[in-house]
């Protein structure tokens, strides 16, 4: 072979055309992007933000996600978000009913499995009543899912044992805006946060629990350096790292240093009284019977230094923290989630959270608003509004309320005297009901409550020791509840399936189906409606897509205060998000509610620009709630206080994240304790050490840091090898029966 | 979760850093040029007066590509990155990077390490490709060869690694 010099030249040129080509691997992704993978519009899986995505789709596999940049988030997508295919085909995904034979989960075909949940469900039914089964299903489940869960069981077998895991996230939030405005559901929206002046985080780790609107909250900050951000949370989390103040106290002192706030703004002027005058009335207990000057009375022994004293906090943060939220003519919004709610007295620190925003008219304008974050992608949209609670009924209705109950037989064209008048279990008396025997079948859908029920060690020995058929309805096996399981049904998972969820704003959003469900797995809705015809329900789950399930669930939102009888499918698969109310087909959505011009709730000629309708005197309540120790207080048994918390990397019990290779290195959770505490318990870092409570102990690797303040235990939720709710406290909140997750007292041992 | 076992991590950064820039480009561009059997019936003398720089430049912009690939080529079959203890954060040794990360967009917004850099061991990725940002910045990804100044050039030619200061011809400015 010989080459001249134009022969060499020539070649050379080819060879650099090939190289670049090579290199320029970004160009052939960028086609591929671009053209050649099929995209489907879709919503996030993970938390309650709600983060809209394209799901990019090759061979029938999903094989990337682009956050929709004409939604909310702009196209950002948070960790989690970002590694999402990899949960679809992880190889824990469950492809085939399992049923559990001489102790053991064996494979079944799908009408054995059918038939025997049917069959064990029946049978309870007839020889125990209709209270003997329960449902416990899933802020992650899809729209119509849980709707017809909840139709099935409280108009089909007719009992009220309907719960799901929003009872242990959101029920205190949900009792908050009930008690001061008489609906459900925030007033505010993301956009305010664009708005905002002051940022008041309470009980939120926002940076890692919420990440694509920490980001926003970020974006504001540096679009405006003199926005402030104030953090309240006993430990020094990565949000309160980026706070202007990081107010640290003694956890469930909260409630002290709230009303402590609301203490300043009244001496300090900050109130508005024309708005108090026209828009606010005042209770105490559950009578609303007070008048402004009584709250300012009942405010006067609320001081700062009182607070202080309290939560071992200095009394000049309060006081800059209440100058900062309270300073006339600045937006200011609240943040808060799980710190808040679940807590015993989770409602009663709402209250005062929102009483912040109606002292000071801080509402209803751009950037003012109390606005509680949501932990779950549809917790808000399928159960809350849902009505899939063992005291609810679809769209506000209440099963208390005998109105409510005849409306809801009529559309779902059951006879009169169908549904129970008596709510049925809230979450923790459903496991209560396990344990002594009460409960005979229980069908749990999209949750893992085996790990994430606290004081879980008490309701696994009862499902273990007794005698309750368990059915779980799941995409991964095993978790720390399929395990547990009579009969896992395998569930089809997120792009495997279509529907709807609602986020925290209020905004429902349609989740495209993308690919096929992996193995024999189908989507629950599919599951829910086969058991019902097998039950004898038929006439009343006869739906053959998630289609006719919306298109029934329009017919039952109408005319209430949620109403988005406008949401219609084809509109909702365009869209990037819609805002509720939304009564018509032409109407954009509400961004805030309660405002005249944007509710259409509020009549255009209302005199007022603001109008509380949820409350028959049109006025929001500013509730008087004092101080109250959590359940469980510190005491020299048992010296330290302990709480849990998220990581960025892990969502819930890590059924999904666990399986993210980028995600598993840190599935370990820690204890974190403070070096000085470190010191005086002859710990080192690193070290095995054992936590132990009244109910239960973990071995947990030291992390000694200063992310927990002195006195406090924390560990992290998500890892099921070491599960922090074997220590946790099942005592609930009267109101709204959440548990009070974020506080006991524990001992500490080297393991 | 399997255990990580704890090691004492070779110097990564260097490693990671600068491996393709402290190999000598000689062998892969000059001493090939001059071979002298490599362009037969005439000597190297007889060509390089006229046209030896244009030549030598044209052929390092083409070779240098090619053995850069090749290296990369070569560390992709094995491990990349060792184990590490759980209790081991990427910037024990990465602090520089660490440091440039946390003051970016990035690190503020907690769009971590593993993000552009998956896992450890055969699931790192030294240099991410564009793959690894469609999740967030899939339009631009999209448009990138749409025109220049991007077209035909890779996320990190304009946003240096880790600070992500775009446009360094602009201070850093967008």
């Amino acid at each position: 072979m010989t080459y001249t010099r134009r022969k060499f030249l020539q070649t050379s040129a080819a060879t650099a055309a090939l190289v670049l080509s090579a290199e320029s691997g970004v160009q052939l992704l960028a086609e591929q992007v671009g053209g050649a993978a099929e995209w489907t519009k879709s919503v996030c899986r993970f938390c309650g933000t709600g983060c809209g995505v394209y799901v990019g789709v090759t061979n029938g596999k999903v094989v990337a996600v682009s956050g929709d940049k004409d939604n909310h988030n702009a196209g950002l997508l948070c960790m989690k978000g970002a590694l999402l295919p990899q949960i679809m085909n992880a190889p824990d995904r469950l492809q085939h009913p399992l049923v559990r034979k001489n102790g053991k989960l064996e494979r079944a075909t799908w009408d054995e499995a059918m038939t025997l949940v049917a069959a064990k469900f029946g049978e309870a039914i007839e020889k125990f009543g209709p209270d003997s089964v329960s449902f416990y299903g899933s802020g992650q489940g899809l729209t119509e899912e849980t709707y017809v869960a909840n139709k099935l069981f409280k108009a089909g077998i007719r009992t009220n044992n309907v719960e799901g895991n929003p009872r242990l996230c959101m029920a205190s939030a949900v009792a908050g805006y009930l008690q001061a405005f008489g609906k459900d559901e925030p007033m505010g929206c993301y956009e305010d946060f664009d708005h905002a002046d002051v940022f008041f985080i309470i009980g939120s780790n926002t940076a890692e629990a919420h990440p694509v609107l920490w980001d926003r909250v970020l974006r504001r900050k540096r679009s405006n350096p003199a926005v402030k951000i104030i953090v309240a949370d006993p430990r020094r989390t990565l949000t309160a790292r980026a706070a202007d103040l990081h107010l640290s106290f003694v956890p469930g002192t909260d409630l002290a240093i709230v009303n402590a706030m609301a203490h300043v703004m009244v001496e300090e002027g900050m109130a508005d009284e024309k708005f108090i005058a026209e828009h606010v009335a005042f209770g105490e207990g559950t009578e609303v019977n007070k008048s402004w000057a009584d709250y300012k009375e009942w405010l006067k022994q609320h001081t700062p230094e009182k607070a202080a004293q309290i939560a071992n906090c200095r009394a000049e943060d309060i006081v800059q923290a209440a100058r900062w939220v309270g300073a006339p003519g600045k937006a200011a919004m609240s943040l808060w989630t799980m710190g808040l709610n679940q807590r015993t007295r989770g409602v009663w620190v709402n209250n005062l959270v929102i009483n912040l925003h109606l002292i000071t008219g801080k509402i209803g304008v751009p950037g003012s608003t109390p606005l509680s974050l949501t932990g779950q992608p549809n917790a808000c949209g399928g159960v809350r509004d849902g009505g899939a609670l063992a005291h609810t009924l679809p769209y506000g209705r209440l099963i208390g309320n005998e109105k409510h109950r005849a409306e809801m037989e009529k559309l779902w064209g059951v006879p009169p005297g169908t549904i129970q008048a008596k709510p049925g279990l809230f979450t923790m008396d459903m496991f209560k009901a396990v344990e002594s025997g009460k409960l005979k079948a229980m069908y749990v859908m999209c949750s893992n409550p085996c790990q994430s029920l606290p004081n879980v060690g008490r309701y696994r020995k009862a499902i273990e020791n007794g005698s309750t058929f368990l059915v779980v309805s799941e995409a991964f096996h095993p978790t720390r509840t399929s395990e547990m399981a009579s009969v896992v049904l395998p569930a089809a998972l997120w792009a495997e399936k279509e529907g709807v969820y609602g986020c925290t704003e209020r905004r429902y959003q349609f989740l495209q189906k993308s690919v096929e469900p992996l193995g024999e797995a189908k989507p629950d809705l599919e599951i829910l409606c086969d058991f019902g015809r097998r039950l004898g329900h038929g006439a009343l789950v006869n739906f053959r897509s998630a289609d006719d399930v919306w298109e029934e669930i329009l017919t039952l939102c109408k005319g209430t205060g949620y109403d988005f009888s406008g949401m219609k499918r084809e509109r909702l698969r365009k869209s990037h998000g819609l805002l509720w109310p939304l009564p018509t087909e032409n109407h954009p959505g509400t961004k805030r509610r309660y405002v005249r011009g944007d509710d259409p709730h509020v009549p255009a000629d209302h005199p007022s620009r603001i109008h509380f309708y949820g409350r028959p005197d049109g006025r929001a309540v500013v509730w008087m709630r004092p101080f109250q120790p959590p359940e469980e207080v510190v005491n020299s048994e048992y010296p330290f206080y302990f709480t849990t918390s998220r990581v960025i990397e892990h969502w819930h019990t890590a059924t999904m994240t666990g399986n993210m290779k980028e995600m598993k290195r840190t599935l370990e959770a820690t204890a974190d304790l403070h070096p000085e505490d470190a010191k005086t318990q002859g710990f080192t870092d690193g070290q095995s050490i054992r936590v132990i409570s009244r109910r239960g102990s973990q071995t947990f690797r030291l992390r000694v840091t200063d992310d927990s303040p002195r006195g406090l235990v924390n560990v992290h939720m998500h890892d099921p090898g070491r599960m922090c709710n074997l220590m946790t406290i099942d005592a609930v909140d009267p109101v709204s029966k959440q548990p009070e997750y974020k506080i006991c007292a524990v001992r500490l041992e080297k393991a | 979760m399997a255990v990580a076992v704890r090691v004492v991590p070779p110097p990564l950064k260097p490693q990671s850093k600068s491996a393709v820039a402290r190999e000598p480009l000689w062998p892969g561009c000059f001493s090939f040029i001059l071979t002298r059997r490599f362009i037969q019936g005439g000597s190297v003398r007889r060509i390089l007066p006229p046209a030896w720089p244009i030549i030598l430049l044209l052929l390092f912009f083409i070779v240098q590509p090619a053995t850069a690939k090749q290296r990369r080529g070569k560390r992709s079959g094995a491990p990349t990155h060792p184990a590490v203890a759980a209790s081991q954060q990427c910037s024990d040794c990465h602090s520089e990077e660490s440091a440039d990360w946390q003051a970016s967009k990035h690190g503020q917004a907690l769009v971590k390490c593993l993000i552009c850099h998956g896992a450890v061991e055969s699931n790192f990725i030294p240099k991410p490709a564009a793959e690894r940002c469609v999740a967030c910045h899939g339009e631009n990804v999209r448009h990138l060869n749409d025109r220049a100044p991007s077209k035909g050039k890779s996320c990190f030619d304009c946003h240096s690694p880790h600070l992500l200061n775009p446009h360094p011809h602009t201070g850093g400015v967008l």
